[in-house]
């Protein structure tokens, strides 16, 4: 047995991974390892309890997307109980999704992963992070943070919170929304619809172009996609059919109710997180010449199912996006390309939505009975495809729970993308900092959300890698802090 | 909260997962802190996992009379459970603090940054728990029930100061 590399924590992306690099004994690459924390018994914690509660209980789950947990847990409510909210409900669940969507593409995109663009892979890890990108591109930082903040500021006058929210509750949604407060929204929605549309071009013109090479290297994988369209094909975040479709570009829809007829799982002795796959391959192979089963959700999943947008200026971008990487485009970096492309959609939704007259509709909800049933409520998390599955008892109250979230549907395309590029990177024992930074590049790419609870993270050690020879004595420490 | 923000002196932040028994100590003395006390222009958060996202907004928004933060988390000090460590962001990671649940890199460094550039005083009341269970489990233990008041005190006498 050759040497193991060890890379931990993965920076900048949300919870922590540990990345095990197996050398052989030529200082190649033999196997990587993932390994990530999970969110462990929360199902079971939730038995026994009244489902109404969970849209409110899921929040705790994640700080990051809180919104994602929360409309999704507020649809399987709805499920359970078998109502339907009335339009306005609907409509200001999806401007609290929408809004929330904003706020993290560009988290996303500016601090997490862009820093690695803006300020190139090479840069001194304690330079390449928010504060590296404030100090070389201070004007765009700074409105990027305002349009955060603007962000929240529009989630706490739609829903009275912008995190831990209460607004969405099985029925619909808590609390309607004036005209004043529309006529107060609308800047705000303006502003950040403007920063979108620059994002884009800024990324176009000075970033993409530049990496393009990157781009179509690292981490590149070929895989099947799952996200949510409408029933015409356009892309819809909150509510659809779930669309599977092949590296060829052939396609399966189904309704998210059923998705165990069209996921299983498979388990690996080396983490505790689940590896789904599409059943209908009947295995997972994560082999790089010949993977079976894997699918991708997220952006890119997203961007590469729906047939087009239905909004002007991120269909224009789409139409683009399609002209120079085809349709499934498979170059994992074109995740944060794509991620830019929603965020102009839900920039443009917001407005849309602000300017429905439905909008302030007082009639928000409609009242709820309890009774024995099972509900899916399924959206599109910014990370990708959330399924909630709830079954309730007579008196509404919980008897089975189970959530499929995003990053553990990843989980086996970027274990493959990471694999990939440590191969292609790391030759006869040769490796560095940058190297070893695009290997998390490629793990960066998918947006992970590793694990909601974080224990022992201080932000100022990002990444330590133990080199240990082939007895486990460790030979080498390297660190970027 | 974000309201509230623009013209607080004083912002408050209990962090910690409130599903992960100890680890939900800075919200659930956010709660007592609340019920308890109120001050002009000091506001109270339950920051629960959201630390980072806040700080990020925070960070580089316009807080002209915002003076002090005050982070409570709790951390792996080599104490005894319920005791805690008040210490000015300077000190940290200067301290022997062997772990340290910010919840979101890079937590400590913006807040340094908050500190530097801002000129704001960053305060973190950092508590040693007595478990963190690896599976959900929500509410603090009783030994860290019981240091709720004390540790409120503590925090009240920031504010003061």
């Amino acid at each position: 047995m050759g040497e193991r590399i060890v890379i931990q924590p993965v920076s900048r992306i949300e919870g922590h991974a540990k990345v095990t690099i197996q050398l052989d004994d030529n200082g190649n690459v033999q196997d990587t390892w993932v390994n990530v924390l999970e969110l462990r018994g929360f199902e079971r914690f939730c038995i026994g309890r009244p489902v109404e509660e969970m849209p409110r209980i899921t929040t705790r789950i994640c700080g990051v997307c809180p919104w994602s947990h929360h409309l999704a847990s507020a649809k399987a409510c709805d499920a359970v109980f078998g109502v339907e909210p009335p339009p306005a409900g609907r409509k200001l669940r999806e401007l609290c999704n929408s809004i929330a969507y904003t706020e993290e593409h560009i988290l996303h995109f500016y601090f997490l992963a862009g820093a690695d663009f803006v300020l190139g892979p090479g840069e001194p890890y304690q330079t390449r992070n928010v504060l590296g990108i404030a100090a070389k591109v201070p004007d765009v930082a700074k409105r990027v943070v305002r349009c955060r903040w603007l962000g929240a500021k529009m989630l706490e006058i739609v829903s009275g919170k912008s995190i831990h929210p209460v607004a969405a509750v099985p029925g619909g949604f808590s609390k309607p929304l004036t005209k004043e407060e529309v006529e107060q929204l609308k800047p705000m929605a303006e502003e950040i619809l403007e920063l979108a549309k620059f994002t884009i071009d800024f990324a176009k013109k000075n970033i993409f172009p530049k990496y393009l090479d990157v781009v179509e290297k690292l981490g590149v994988i070929k895989t099947a996609f799952m996200g949510t369209v409408k029933e015409d094909g356009a892309l819809d975040l909150y509510d659809g059919k779930i669309r599977i479709m092949q590296p060829d570009g052939s396609y399966e829809d189904f309704d998210a109710e059923n998705y165990t007829d069209y996921i299983a799982e498979h388990v690996e002795p080396w983490t505790y997180l689940k590896f789904p796959y599409l059943k209908k391959a009947g295995k997972l192979s994560m082999d790089l010449d010949n993977p079976v089963g894997v699918y991708r959700v997220n952006t890119l999943a997203r961007i590469n199912v729906c047939d087009y947008i239905p909004t002007p200026l991120a269909q224009k971008e789409l139409e683009e996006f399609r002209k120079n990487f085809g349709r499934p485009a498979q170059f994992t970096l074109l995740f944060h390309w794509a991620r830019l492309i929603e965020l102009l959609y839900n920039a443009e939704y917001v407005v849309q939505l602000l300017n429905d007259p439905e909008i302030t509709s007082p009639e928000t909800r409609v009242p709820v009975e309890p009774r024995a049933a099972r509900g899916v409520g399924c959206v599109e998390a910014p990370r990708g495809t959330l399924f909630h599955d709830y079954e309730t008892d007579e008196n509404g109250i919980l008897k089975e729970v189970n959530l499929l979230v995003a990053t553990c549907q990843n989980n086996a395309a970027i274990n493959m993308s990471v694999k990939k590029a440590a191969k292609d990177l790391i030759k006869d024992g040769k490796y560095d900092e940058e190297i070893l930074n695009k290997v998390e590049m490629a793990i960066r790419a998918y947006d992970p959300c590793l694990s909601c609870a974080t224990h022992e993270f201080d932000g100022r050690i990002a990444v330590k890698i133990d080199i240990v020879d082939k007895n486990g004595e460790k030979i080498d420490t390297l660190k970027n802090f | 909260m974000y309201h509230n923000f623009e013209k607080s002196r004083i912002i408050v932040f209990g962090c910690g997962n409130v599903l992960f028994g100890d680890d939900g100590f800075g919200p659930e003395l956010i709660k007592y802190l609340e019920k308890n006390y109120r001050f002009n222009n000091v506001t109270f958060v339950d920051a629960g996992t959201s630390i980072r996202d806040i700080l990020f907004n925070l960070s580089l928004i316009e807080t002209e009379n915002l003076k002090k933060i005050i982070v409570i988390d709790i951390a792996d000090i080599n104490r005894k459970p319920g005791e805690y460590i008040k210490i000015d962001i300077e000190e940290f990671p200067k301290k022997d603090i062997k772990t340290f649940s910010m919840h979101q890199a890079p937590t400590s460094s913006l807040l340094h940054e908050i500190k530097n550039q801002k000129n704001i005083d960053v305060k973190l009341i950092l508590i040693q728990p007595y478990e963190i269970p690896e599976e959900v489990a929500p509410g603090i233990s009783d030994i860290l029930k019981k240091k709720i008041p004390k540790i409120s005190e503590a925090v009240i006498n920031e504010i003061k100061y």
